[in-house]
């Protein structure tokens, strides 16, 4: 019967612990302060973050059509979240640095999203510094843009995160309106190339039953698209000026950074003996 | 984006952990190191998406890193130091009562046999059933009204897979301490294949690889056994199981793979994609509008799903605390990568976020590793083969937390309750002379 007894005596070592957290407590108090009070100081002198959102929901995936069969496959294959080829086409837009270096172009002066420090690029060439910039620039817009596919309901929620709330918002407007008119540009130049390429197709075939299926494919093929360029997606959930910062969130933070400490404070007593007994080892033997 | 300091810090907590337990404990083998190794591998290889999987954001990243932390300092803390640990000689360690003499071990060998036929019945009937539909499919119903396992839900949930898993448990304990003969095992074994095969799933062979290989870690690292080179070989045979089954069910989607490629992508992606998951879950599901937190019973789950059927005699209206998370779960969706679809699998951390949000991540993961030392210190202070089947339940427990919270389901919790029993039924142990 003795061998399913755990004893929390030997087992836990609870009652070890607290004797020596007893013992140790002013260093025990002092980590679990330096966490609480380090975690204040944090979240009192890092930037405030907003985070603007707006969810949009594509055109109905019923009346879509992609003239290139591959598109679906180079939608799983980057990983979106989802197999749709609407939402997969504003997915990949979103995440294209062709259609994000439109905003760069825009916005390159305004230091509320880019914030170009002169001394970051002061030994480059003209031509360096202008790769450089837009390199970095891509990379503040991949990290400011995000986007969330709900699959449940075959919506996107595009949310944008800045320091300053008002700009998130003017932002977050014009990028829903230059995404909604970059998409139905492509969409455009699809269709005009596609209806050349059906209607050589359809001139030179000698066969008028091949010419007749080819006319009324394209047709379709019109209908569709079009339908698809008169609707790309609508605005479910508009941007909304943010009342509250995302980020830092102060009392959750100190919260759990000092229960986290606290923690972290009985496994330092705890390894106190073995710290003390390693350096009386490396005492007795410095060789 | 990642950026370099999530790399730097995922290192030293990988490092720290690593060090302060091997100080504490006195050996490498302990369960930090298991558990920060193999959750510290695939959280990197979640970074830098290998197999074309969305890659879960950096807030994602900082939360499994707590809960890596927090598991670590909870274990540290309660590790036992290796000066108080007693070194066991295995000639102490024998049995009063071993092999066929007793009447009771007799007996357990019979509802194994008892447990093989019952499942060759099934095996018949799942041939039957896959030769009208394709190996996807099937694995799709298998739990369902319309699976192998159709009217028989309670054979399935409280005979069948309790004594498969139980029974691989024991036997597999029983042999390492060389309690149990080596057939009992072998039977053990076949009926984890068997169950394997009817119900076309690789978790069970995993669990009984993952589960060897643990054993004999500890085991090895105690001095109570030498490892001899031939049985290394028999590790294979379930590999090769588990790489037949991943290349006959996924073989259509991926036709122009070769098998072994199959595979790799495909445990890559199986244990990787959950970390997606948790994103996706973080990401999408708000507390209050689409979940609330459950405290505490999302973690222990298990209970209630185990005594389901019981409770609903009483009161049938009441609905057992997983059918909330199979609602976020269930859901098939696809994360990219070779596998088209995923669902169930959402890490421990989601359980653990349901209940109660961040502060659940730390304390759950926290208790968790305190929980898993203390088992270890009862092992290595004193052998026993219920606490080795909980050791190594718990190790299993944790390291495949990349995937699920197995606790959520009734399975272990049987496993923990019979072992109980049979352990103290079964053997009578010397106690070993310190």
């Amino acid at each position: 019967m003795e061998e399913n007894k755990i004893t929390l005596t030997d087992d836990f070592n609870i009652f070890n612990l607290i004797r020596n957290v007893w013992i140790n407590r002013i260093l025990f108090l002092a980590i679990i302060a330096a966490f609480g009070i380090g975690s204040i100081i944090y979240t009192l002198a890092v930037d405030h973050i907003y985070e603007v959102v707006s969810v949009i929901k594509p055109a109905d995936p019923s009346e879509e059509t992609t003239l290139n069969e591959a598109s679906p496959i180079i939608g799983l294959s980057i990983g979106g979240y989802s197999h749709d080829p609407v939402i997969n086409n504003i997915l990949i837009t979103i995440k294209s640095d062709t259609f994000l270096e439109q905003f760069y172009h825009k916005y390159k002066n305004s230091i509320e999203l880019f914030d170009f420090k002169e001394k970051d690029y002061k030994d480059m060439d003209q031509k360096l510094k202008e790769e450089m910039m837009r390199h970095n620039a891509l990379k503040k817009l991949h990290k400011v843009i995000d986007f969330q596919v709900n699959s449940d309901h075959n919506t996107i929620t595009i949310s944008v995160r800045l320091k300053d709330k008002y700009f998130a918002y003017d932002f977050l407007n014009d990028f829903l309106s230059t995404l909604k008119e970059y998409i139905v540009k492509q969409n455009t130049e699809e269709m005009e190339e596609d209806f050349k390429f059906y209607t050589e197709l359809s001139q030179n075939s000698n066969d008028p039953i091949i010419s007749q299926m080819l006319e009324k494919k394209v047709m379709e093929k019109m209908e569709k698209k079009y339908k698809l360029t008169s609707n790309v997606f609508r605005i479910v959930q508009k941007p909304a000026v943010p009342a509250k910062r995302i980020f830092p969130k102060r009392t959750m933070t100190v919260v759990v950074t000092t229960m986290i400490g606290t923690l972290f404070s009985f496994m330092i007593i705890s390894l106190k003996p073995v710290f003390i007994k390693i350096y009386k080892m490396l005492k007795d033997n410095p060789a | 984006m990642i950026p370099d300091s999530f790399y730097y810090i995922l290192i030293s907590i990988m490092i720290v952990s690593i060090l302060l337990a091997w100080l504490k404990s006195g050996t490498l083998f302990n369960p930090v190191s298991f558990f920060i190794l193999w959750w510290g591998s695939f959280i990197f290889i979640s970074s830098i998406n290998l197999v074309g999987i969305r890659t879960p954001r950096i807030d994602t990243f900082w939360i499994l890193l707590t809960a890596l932390a927090l598991y670590s300092i909870g274990s540290v803390t309660f590790l036992k130091n290796s000066s108080s640990g007693h070194r066991i000689n295995s000639v102490l360690l024998t049995a009063q009562v071993t092999g066929e003499k007793s009447v009771l071990l007799k007996v357990f060998l019979y509802a194994q046999i008892v447990t093989t036929v019952i499942l060759l019945v099934f095996l018949r009937k799942s041939i039957g059933m896959l030769s009208s539909l394709d190996a996807g499919t099937y694995r799709f119903l298998v739990y369902s009204d319309a699976g192998v396992f159709e009217g028989h839900k309670l054979l399935l949930n409280y005979y069948i897979r309790p004594s498969v898993f139980t029974s691989m448990f024991i036997t597999l304990s029983g042999v390492y301490f060389s309690y149990v003969n080596k057939r009992h095992l072998a039977l053990a074994v076949l009926n984890i294949f068997i169950y394997s095969a009817v119900i076309l799933g690789r978790s069970s062979v995993i669990l009984l690889i993952m589960c060897s290989v643990i054993g004999v870690v500890y085991i090895y690292d105690r001095g109570l056994i030498r490892i001899k080179k031939r049985y290394a070989a028999l590790v294979l045979i379930p590999f090769i199981f588990i790489i037949s089954m991943s290349v006959f069910r996924r073989s259509q989607y991926l036709a122009n793979k070769s098998g072994m490629e199959i595979v790799t992508r495909y445990f890559i992606w199986y244990l990787t994609a959950p970390f997606t998951a948790f994103d996706y879950f973080l990401n999408t599901y708000r507390e209050g509008a689409d979940y609330n937190f459950t405290y505490i019973r999302s973690v222990l789950g298990g209970i209630e799903e185990f005594f389901d059927p019981l409770i609903k005699k009483f009161y049938p209206d009441f609905s057992q605390v997983n059918n909330s998370s199979y609602s976020i779960i269930a859901e098939f969706r696809d994360f990219g990568g070779p596998a088209t679809h995923h669902n169930s699998h959402y890490t421990m951390l989601f359980t653990f976020y349901k209940d109660a949000g961040i502060i659940g991540v730390a304390l759950f993961s926290y208790f968790f590793g305190a929980f898993t030392s203390s088992i270890y210190n009862s092992f290595r202070e004193n052998p026993k083969l219920f606490n080795f089947i909980i050791l190594i339940l718990l190790t299993y427990l944790g390291i495949m937390g990349t995937t699920r919270w197995e606790l959520m389901f009734a399975w272990p919790w049987t496993i923990i309750i019979l072992s109980f029993f049979v352990t103290k039924k079964f053997i009578f142990e010397k106690k070993p002379k310190i």
